[in-house]
C-alpha cells in the first residue's frame, strides 16, 4: 500500500490527525497532497471555531478535495481579475451548494489571491452572513496590503 | 486562404474544467475591430507538438495563440496589443510572455538560475502566489532565444516538430528556434502588468531529461551561437518651431525592426507611429539616457521625413527635409492663417449646421441654397452666376456668397444677383469656405459651385427639384468638366457630389481635394447638368500660386520627387 493510499484510508475513517501525520512524513508531495495539507489546516480552524460544516463533510476523496479546492480558487480568481458580475456570482452558488466555510475562503484569499483587499470587499458584499469575519480579515489586509 | 483578420486560440487540454475557465477569460478580451476569434481545444493529443499541428492546420487564422489550459489571459487588451505588435513588426514571427535571453549549455532554460529569463507573469503555486518579474522589458520588446510554452502567439505558421518531440517538454524551445532559423524574430513584449496568470502546480519532470537531450542534440549549435539582433532606434527631439503640426511627421518608409521614439517636453504631441516620450527637462543628456539600451541609433530632425532605410544609408540619405511653407516658390502663404482641420484623434473639426423648424421645406425656409466661395474672380463671376439664374428665379432658392477678400468688384456683381454676402478670412482651406456657406444656408438642399465654374444648362437640376425627385434622395451629383488647357481641347468629366440635403452634420472635408461628407447609406441621384471648370488649366498664368493646390505642382516640379511630395501633401491635406 502506498503512503497516499494510507492517507486516503485515514481520511475515509475520519482520522484527520493521523492523515496529517502521515502526510507530513512524506518527503515529496504532489499537487493533490499539497492541497490536502492546506485543507487540513483549514479543518483545524473550522473545528476550533465550531463551524457548522467542515471541509471534509462533503468528501474525503483526495482527488475530489483537490478539485473542490481548485474550483474555489478559480471562482475566487474571477473576483480577483474582475470578471463580469454574473461570472463572479457563481462563487456564491457554489459555496451554498457545497457548504463552504468562511475559513476556507479566507485561506484561499490570503494565499492565492493577488488583489486581496478588492476581493475581500467583494466577499463581504457577497456573503453578508460572514461579513463580520471577512471584516476582520479586511482590517488585517489594510495593515499589510497596498491597494 | 489565410484570413488576415482572424485570431485562433489553440490549446491542448486534458482537464475540461480548466480549459473552460481558460476560455472564459479569452471570451472577455477586447477584439480588434473587424477581427473574428475562434478557439480550438484539442483533447487527447499524443504530444503538444502534434496537438498544435492538428489545430494549426484546421484554422485559417493569420494570428494564432497557443496556450496552456492553466493559463488565464487577464490583460483585456491582449488582442489589441498583439495585433498592433505584429502589424508594426512583420519581422516578428512569435512572441511570448516569458522567455530566455540565453540558455545554459545543456539547453535548460533555468538549470543555472533564472537570470536569463525575461518577461513577467502572475503565478499560483497552490501554497503561495507570485508576481514574477524576471526582467522588465526595455523598449517595446526584447528578443528571446526561446519562449516559455505557457503562451506563444504567432503571425506565421511553421509546423511544430512533432517528428522530434513526442512529449510535453521542449516543444516550445524547439519552435522558438525554428522561427529564428526561418528568419523570423522571437520576442517578449513590454507589459505594464502581467498579461497572464499561470496556475503552476507541481511540474511533471518524468520525461524532461529525455526531451532535453533531443533538444540539445538538434539545436545545440543554434542556441549556443544565437545572438540577439541589434536593437535599433530612430528618434527625434520634437521642435515645435520647425513644424506647424502637433505631431511628428510619420515616415513614408518605416524601418523594419526599429523603434520610433519622439522626445518632447510638450503635453499635446500624439502619433500612431512614433512612441511619444515626454521628458520634463528636455536635453541631450536625458535623451541619451533614454536611448542607452539601443545599439544602433539614427536621429531625424522635426522637419525631416524618412523615405528610405536609414541604417543602410550614409548620413543624410533616406530623408527629405520639408521646406517651410513660405520657402516654397510662387506661393504666398501666411502660415498663421493655416489652422488644423482635424483633432489629434483624426476627427474632422467643423461646426454643425443650425436646425430650423418653421419653414415649409422640412422646417427650412427655402428649397435650395446655392453656395459660392469667391475671391477676386471678376472675369468669371458673372458667367458663373448668370448660368445659375434659372435656379434662383424658378425655385425657392437663395444665393450665399462666401467672400474671402475680393477687392476687384466680384462682391458687387454677386449682390446684383441678390446674393447674401458672408465675409470669411481665407485659411488655405477650400472646405472651410464651403462649410461657411453651408452654415449660413436657409435652404433644405445645398448646391456648391466655384466662382470659376459655370453650368452649360441647369435643366436637369431644375427638373430634379420641380418633379419632386429630390424628396426621395439625399444627395445628387452633376458633371464637372475639368479642362487641362485653356483652349478647351483637353478635359475630363467626372460626376461630382456637390448637392445634398442639409443636415446638421453635412460638411466638406479636405483642404484641397474637398469633398462632401454624407452618410454611407445616402441615396444619390445622378444628374447630367454639365459645369465647365478651368480652375486646373495649367497653361493659365492666373491659376499659378492662387491657392494651396499650387503647392502640389511646385513640389512636384521643383522641390522633390513624387514620393516626397505625397508625404508633405498628405500631412497638409489630412491635418
Amino acid at each position: 500500500m502506498s503512503e497516499t493510499e494510507q492517507i486516503q484510508i485515514f481520511l475515509r475513517q475520519g482520522e484527520i490527525i493521523k492523515a496529517e501525520k502521515a502526510l507530513h512524513s512524506l518527503q515529496h508531495m504532489d499537487a493533490d497532497l499539497l492541497i490536502l495539507d492546506i485543507l487540513i489546516q483549514v479543518f483545524h480552524v473550522e473545528i476550533a471555531q465550531d463551524a457548522a460544516n467542515t471541509v471534509f463533510d462533503d468528501s474525503t476523496d483526495i482527488k475530489e478535495l483537490a478539485k473542490h479546492f481548485i474550483t474555489l480558487k478559480l471562482l475566487m480568481r474571477r473576483l480577483d481579475f474582475e470578471l463580469p458580475e454574473e461570472e463572479q456570482n457563481e462563487l456564491r452558488t457554489y459555496c451554498s451548494l457545497h457548504h463552504v466555510s468562511a475559513y476556507l475562503l479566507a485561506k484561499i484569499l490570503l494565499t492565492n489571491i493577488f488583489h486581496r483587499k478588492q476581493v475581500c470587499r467583494r466577499l463581504i458584499a457577497m456573503f453578508p452572513e460572514h461579513a463580520a469575519y471577512f471584516g476582520q480579515t479586511y482590517k488585517y489586509l489594510e495593515e499589510t496590503d497596498e491597494e | 486562404m489565410r484570413n488576415d483578420h482572424k485570431i485562433c486560440f489553440i490549446m491542448c487540454a486534458n482537464d475540461a474544467f480548466l480549459a473552460k475557465e481558460c476560455l472564459l477569460y479569452i471570451s472577455q478580451l477586447e477584439v480588434p475591430e473587424g477581427f473574428s476569434v475562434e478557439q480550438k481545444v484539442i483533447y487527447g493529443a499524443q504530444s503538444m507538438a502534434s496537438g498544435y499541428n492538428k489545430a494549426m492546420k484546421q484554422s485559417d487564422a493569420k494570428y494564432k495563440v497557443y496556450l496552456h489550459q492553466d493559463v488565464l489571459l487577464i490583460h483585456r487588451a491582449f488582442l489589441l496589443d498583439m495585433t498592433a505588435l505584429f502589424c508594426a513588426n512583420p519581422q516578428i514571427g512569435m512572441f511570448g510572455v516569458v522567455g530566455n535571453k540565453s540558455l545554459a549549455k545543456d539547453g535548460c532554460p533555468w538549470s543555472d538560475g533564472m537570470h536569463r529569463r525575461i518577461g513577467e507573469i502572475y503565478s499560483d503555486l497552490i501554497f503561495k502566489k507570485e508576481y514574477s518579474v524576471f526582467s522588465k522589458i526595455s523598449g517595446s520588446y526584447e528578443h528571446a532565444v526561446v519562449l516559455d510554452g505557457l503562451l506563444m502567439a504567432t503571425q506565421y505558421d511553421l509546423p511544430w516538430r512533432e517528428d522530434l518531440f513526442q512529449g510535453w517538454d521542449f516543444y516550445d524551445c524547439s519552435q522558438s528556434l525554428e522561427f529564428w532559423k526561418a528568419g523570423y524574430q522571437v520576442v517578449v513584449p513590454s507589459m505594464k502588468t502581467p498579461w497572464c496568470l499561470h496556475d503552476n502546480d507541481i511540474l511533471h519532470m518524468e520525461h524532461y531529461e529525455k526531451w532535453r537531450k533531443v533538444f540539445e542534440r538538434t539545436y545545440g549549435n543554434d542556441y549556443k551561437n544565437w545572438e540577439a539582433p541589434k536593437k535599433k532606434v530612430i528618434f527625434q527631439i520634437f521642435d515645435p518651431k520647425k513644424t506647424l503640426l502637433d505631431f511628428p511627421y510619420p515616415p513614408v518608409y518605416k524601418e523594419e525592426g526599429a523603434d520610433y521614439l519622439c522626445f518632447t517636453g510638450q503635453k499635446e504631441v500624439h502619433s500612431r507611429v512614433w512612441k511619444i516620450c515626454k521628458i520634463d527637462r528636455l536635453d541631450r543628456a536625458a535623451v541619451s539616457l533614454a536611448l542607452a539600451d539601443y545599439e544602433e541609433q539614427k536621429e531625424l530632425q522635426t522637419d525631416q521625413i524618412q523615405i528610405a532605410p536609414l541604417f543602410a544609408q550614409k548620413s543624410g540619405e533616406g530623408v527629405v527635409t520639408v521646406p517651410a511653407l513660405d520657402q516654397l516658390p510662387d506661393v504666398k502663404f501666411d502660415q498663421r492663417q493655416i489652422k488644423p482641420t482635424a483633432s489629434h484623434t483624426g476627427a474632422y473639426c467643423y461646426k454643425k449646421n443650425p436646425k430650423y423648424t418653421k419653414g415649409k421645406y422640412n422646417g427650412r425656409q427655402l428649397l435650395l441654397t446655392i453656395g459660392v466661395p469667391v475671391s477676386n474672380q471678376i472675369e468669371t463671376i458673372d458667367r458663373c452666376l448668370s448660368h445659375i439664374a434659372p435656379l434662383l428665379n424658378q425655385l425657392d432658392a437663395e444665393l450665399v456668397v462666401v467672400d474671402t477678400g475680393s477687392t476687384d468688384g466680384t462682391v458687387e456683381v454677386c449682390r446684383s444677383y441678390g446674393a447674401r454676402i458672408v465675409t470669411f478670412a481665407w485659411c488655405d482651406n477650400m472646405s472651410a469656405a464651403r462649410n461657411e456657406a453651408l452654415y449660413h444656408a436657409r435652404g433644405a438642399w445645398f448646391l456648391s459651385i466655384d466662382d470659376d465654374e459655370w453650368f452649360e444648362n441647369v435643366d436637369d437640376i431644375l427638373g430634379f427639384f420641380q418633379s419632386g425627385t429630390y424628396k426621395k434622395c439625399d444627395t445628387a451629383t452633376y458633371i464637372q468638366r475639368n479642362y487641362q488647357m485653356m483652349s478647351g481641347s483637353i478635359f475630363h468629366d467626372n460626376h461630382t457630389l456637390r448637392m445634398a440635403r442639409i443636415t446638421p452634420e453635412l460638411h466638406f472635408e479636405g483642404r484641397i481635394h474637398d469633398s462632401l461628407i454624407v452618410p454611407a447609406k445616402a441615396k444619390n441621384c445622378q444628374l447630367f447638368s454639365v459645369a465647365h471648370h478651368y480652375g486646373f488649366a495649367n497653361d493659365d498664368q492666373k491659376n499659378r500660386g492662387r491657392n494651396i493646390s499650387e503647392i502640389y505642382l511646385c513640389c512636384f516640379t521643383i522641390c522633390m520627387s513624387i514620393r516626397k511630395s505625397c508625404g508633405i501633401i498628405f500631412n497638409w491635406q489630412t491635418n
